[in-house]
């Protein structure tokens, strides 16, 4: 008997044709993921990474210097997992491109067999053309089926797309993909930390039980500390996937900040003002593997960062109210730092 | 004089289905080729020859084509088959059908007994749809055949298996097994139906076994000898593989080119693994290589393309208002752009395009996007063709003749699946409209018939009956209005499918010179009663001048 390797986690990309499906794995495959990792393609003659990144060229098989593998998608799904299960060495993490019209939830099951894990189901979306497609009378079941089954909507090509495009996007995609979480981008860039360790849960066969991640919410009463959050967030242990929200700042006090942390990536970004009269007040959730988030730890290590004796105005609520958890991917879309997003950093729904 | 190298063929009855000639009694064969058909008097006046009378007393028709086959059918001879209807073996016996679990446990006993130890039992064509009173089939049901030897009962649809507690074992696949669709009883525990390919993957003894019996080129030859017994002189594979797996070309022309192979077979590639992109202009420059090695017997006429799923099999894509009872699990397998981007790469060569369209919706889509290409290009004999096209609609079948493309129809779907289609799938009033022959003929479409052979048991007597008949097994007329006539059947099965094929000048009627394919019946299809039509016996083939006798008629 061998001793067991570790699950090899799997990001599936899904997405309607032309949505930006390569762009985003060709924008992986240059920056790299710091895992050994084996890209599987669904158009290899789409790749396009510089020369001087390519280590290997043996025609199917691209060898880059970054850790990359990436190869073509040319057998039944069955086959390929069977192909990556007997890799010595195994690939730390399998990226598996769909064609434009395939359901990613079946693909994703495959993750789910022996010698797997699935991390996550990331679905690209063109800004500009989502929801048209997704009327149409051919296509349109085929996109809002891949939307659904989303852990991570990669709303791409928002530079191309109107305002009037953008405006509402956030609430229909709560309609058509509710728990997704939402990146804005143009060109497919999104760090490798946003795409892993999107999902970790699996969009099921309607008969089965979706697997849930643990979560928790932090509702401090007192504006919280810049500093003393960010080490936090990089402090907390790697059974958290995932750490989202807004919160009031003492260094921000007019406007909401919005805190994602995906993986080991984390961004601070500026949201809408508060209104007039409105009570600045901060709201994080922390999304755990099953069984792993200890709601007393968490309260032990988030709690100081909202220590300081700042009196709340307005009477928010204060540490320990029970609110309604807002629903998962609700509200303002988060803006990603790597999407420069001038005009109109939050569309109003 | 030495031998001569002309042979008249002497019959009762030739249906030449050439309308200027109609019926014939003796047909002159030389170099695999008609020179004459007509009366012996006619044949003999050009010279030399030999007379054969070992038709005296049959009936010769073209050698039928079968415009839309799989040679894979010639795994029932290896992989147990457990379907519904009983289907037909190379030897010229037949599989039993399967009607009942009780049927199901004696057939899979008889099996486990022949097995040896230790060997996983496979049997496949499973279909609980023609079972609704019976009980699901579950690991249960299955552990009555035997508790130590693993069993992998693979259903019709492709997208379900049944094992046993065996197997489960065998595999490790328990209570914690996390893959979505491995089924479970009340407490939790696996039932042992795996759901869709990553569940079904997890028996992985048994996917090994049906991928090497898949692989083995002697399911060709089998293939060869169903096409030979049903009469079929020209078959065709429509899921090629040769532009995916370059290699398996030689191996099926060493099959296929022999002299004792019966058959001509024509193959619509598909341009890469179905459901994925391929760079359809790298697949056309492929395919037109690929033709060079084309022989008499073998070659590469087009592309396949497939766009959606099956109807009984809640997949294809349906306009509204879908699916009449059941879950539509509707899916296109290309987006719009990709078929046209197929279309328009193939068509500019000059290479045929067959779509798999089962659902309307898809059909939609296939000719959006020939109208779109043939606006661009405008190569008018294009022949494209729309397989299968069950639900197609009226302005449909208007729109097919104006683009100037052809339709296949699967019109054995009415005896194997019409009452189901009937009270499940589709509903009454479009399970009449289903595979409207009628109206093809009417608006102008090319036609032909097939049996996805595979799907159904390869013969036009079948699908012909059904078109002339369409009867369904519990006795009702599905769609009287379009019924059409054995004649216009007979033309479909052979002409018909020849057309589309693009080899009407050489093949799909008795007449100078076209290749000497004939099929060899005990009764004209033209004199039975219609409700015979399915029960005239064959005799064999002959091909290219060459007798090809089925089991039992040498």
């Amino acid at each position: 008997m061998t001793a067991p390797s570790p699950a090899i986690p799997v990001v599936v990309i899904g997405g309607y044709l032309g949505a930006g499906k390569t762009t985003l794995v060709n924008h992986l495959l240059r920056t790299g993921t710091g895992l050994r990792t084996l890209v599987l393609v669904n158009d290899f003659g789409a790749v396009a990474v510089d020369a001087e990144l390519i280590e290997a060229d043996e025609g199917e098989v691209l060898t880059l210097v970054n850790g990359c593998v990436c190869c073509s998608l040319s057998s039944p799904l069955a086959e390929t997992f069977e192909t990556i299960r007997a890799m010595r060495p195994p690939p730390e993490l399998v990226v598996l491109e769909t064609s434009g019209v395939a359901d990613p939830a079946p693909v994703a099951h495959h993750a789910m067999t022996p010698g797997f894990r699935l991390d996550g189901v990331v679905v690209v979306a063109d800004a500009a053309t989502v929801r048209r497609r997704a009327a149409d009378e051919l296509v349109g079941r085929t996109v809002l089926r891949q939307l659904a089954a989303a852990d991570l909507v990669v709303v791409n090509r928002v530079d191309l797309a109107t305002p009037a495009q953008l405006a509402g996007l956030g609430s229909w995609l709560d309609e058509v993909a509710p728990g997704t979480d939402r990146v804005l981008t143009e060109h497919g860039r999104v760090p490798p930390e946003a795409v892993i360790g999107a999902g970790g849960g699996a969009p099921a066969l309607s008969t089965e039980a979706l697997p849930v991640h643990d979560r928790w919410i932090w509702n401090p009463g007192r504006p919280v500390d810049r500093g003393e959050l960010e080490a936090v967030l990089d402090a907390l242990p790697s059974s958290v996937v995932r750490v989202k929200g807004i919160v009031a700042l003492t260094d921000e006090p007019t406007r909401r900040t919005v805190v994602q942390r995906v993986g080991r990536w984390r961004t601070m970004a500026p949201g809408r003002p508060w209104e007039v009269g409105e009570a600045p007040r901060s709201s994080l959730v922390v999304l755990g593997l099953p069984g792993s988030v200890d709601p007393q730890n968490l309260g032990r290590m988030f709690d100081p960062a909202a220590a300081a004796p700042t009196p709340t105005p307005g009477g928010g609520p204060r540490n320990g109210d029970r609110q309604p958890p807002r629903p998962r991917g609700s509200g303002p879309l988060p803006v990603w730092e790597c999407a420069p997003w001038d005009s109109n950093p939050e569309p109003a729904d | 004089m030495g031998t001569p190298d002309t042979t008249v063929f002497v019959a009762r009855r030739i249906e030449t289905m050439h309308p200027a000639n109609p019926e014939a009694t003796a047909v002159a064969v030389r170099d695999g080729r008609v020179l004459a058909v007509g009366t012996l008097e006619e044949c003999a006046s050009w010279g030399d020859h030999r007379v054969d009378r070992s038709f005296d007393d049959k009936v010769l028709i073209p050698g039928f084509v079968e415009a839309h086959g799989h040679a894979m059918d010639g795994i029932v001879a290896t992989l147990p088959y457990v379907g519904y209807h009983p289907y037909p073996l190379p030897d010229g016996t037949s599989a039993p059908g399967v009607r009942s679990t009780a049927e199901l446990l004696t057939r899979l006993r008889e099996l486990d007994a022949a097995l040896p130890p230790g060997e996983v039992l496979l049997a496949g064509s499973f279909d609980p749809i023609f079972l609704p009173d019976e009980p699901r089939l579950t690991r249960d049901v299955l552990d009555r055949v035997s508790t130590t030897r693993p069993i992998y009962i693979r259903h019709a649809s492709g997208h379900l298996a049944t094992v046993n507690t065996a197997m489960l074992v065998a595999e490790g696949i328990t209570r914690d097994c996390p893959t979505p669709g491995v089924a479970r009883d009340a407490d939790g525990e696996p039932n042992g139906e795996l759901q869709e390919p990553a569940a079904m993957s997890l028996a992985r003894s048994a996917s090994r076994r049906l991928g090497e019996l898949n692989a083995d080129p002697s399911v060709l030859r089998m293939h060869g000898e169903l096409c030979r017994n049903a009469g079929v002189t020209t078959s065709t594979e429509l899921a090629g593989m040769f532009l995916m797996y370059p290699a398996l070309a030689e191996v099926w022309h060493g099959i296929v080119d022999a002299p004792d192979f019966p058959a001509r077979m024509v193959l619509y590639n598909l341009p890469g693994m179905p459901g994925r992109g391929a760079d359809p202009e790298a697949a056309a420059d492929a395919l037109l290589a690929l033709r060079d090695t084309d022989t008499p017997k073998l070659r590469n006429a087009g592309c396949k393309l497939l766009v959606d799923g099956s109807i009984q099999g809640f997949t294809a894509a349906l306009r509204w208002p879908g699916y009449y009872r059941g879950v539509d699990h509707g899916q296109l397998l290309m987006a719009p752009e990709e078929v046209e981007a197929a279309v328009r790469a193939f068509h500019r060569r000059r290479l045929n395009v067959h779509m798999h369209c089962n659902g309307n919706a898809a059909v939609d889509l296939a000719l959006g996007a020939v109208e779109t290409v043939l606006a661009e290009d405008a190569w008018l004999d294009h022949r494209h063709v729309v397989q299968h096209a069950q639900l197609t609609t009226q302005d449909q079948y208007r729109r097919m003749a104006r683009l100037g493309l052809g339709v296949n129809l699967f019109v054995n779907h009415c005896w194997y699946w019409g009452d189901q289609h009937h009270d499940v799938t589709v509903g009454p009033e479009r399970a009449r409209a289903m595979w409207a022959c009628r109206t093809a003929l009417r608006e102008g479409v090319p036609l032909s018939f097939h049996t996805d052979s595979g799907v159904t048991p390869i013969g036009h007597l079948s699908t012909m009956w059904c078109a002339v008949n369409r009867r369904t097994p519990s006795g009702r007329v599905l769609g009287e209005h379009e019924r059409i006539t054995p004649e216009e059947a007979l033309r479909a099965a052979t002409l018909g499918a020849a057309f589309q094929l693009r080899m009407d000048r050489e093949i799909g009627s008795i007449e100078a010179g076209k290749r000497a394919d004939f099929a060899v019946l005990e009764a004209s299809p033209l004199e039975v009663d219609p409700l015979d039509l399915r029960d005239i016996p064959i005799w064999g083939t002959v091909l290219g001048g060459d007798l090809h006798p089925a089991p039992g008629s040498a």
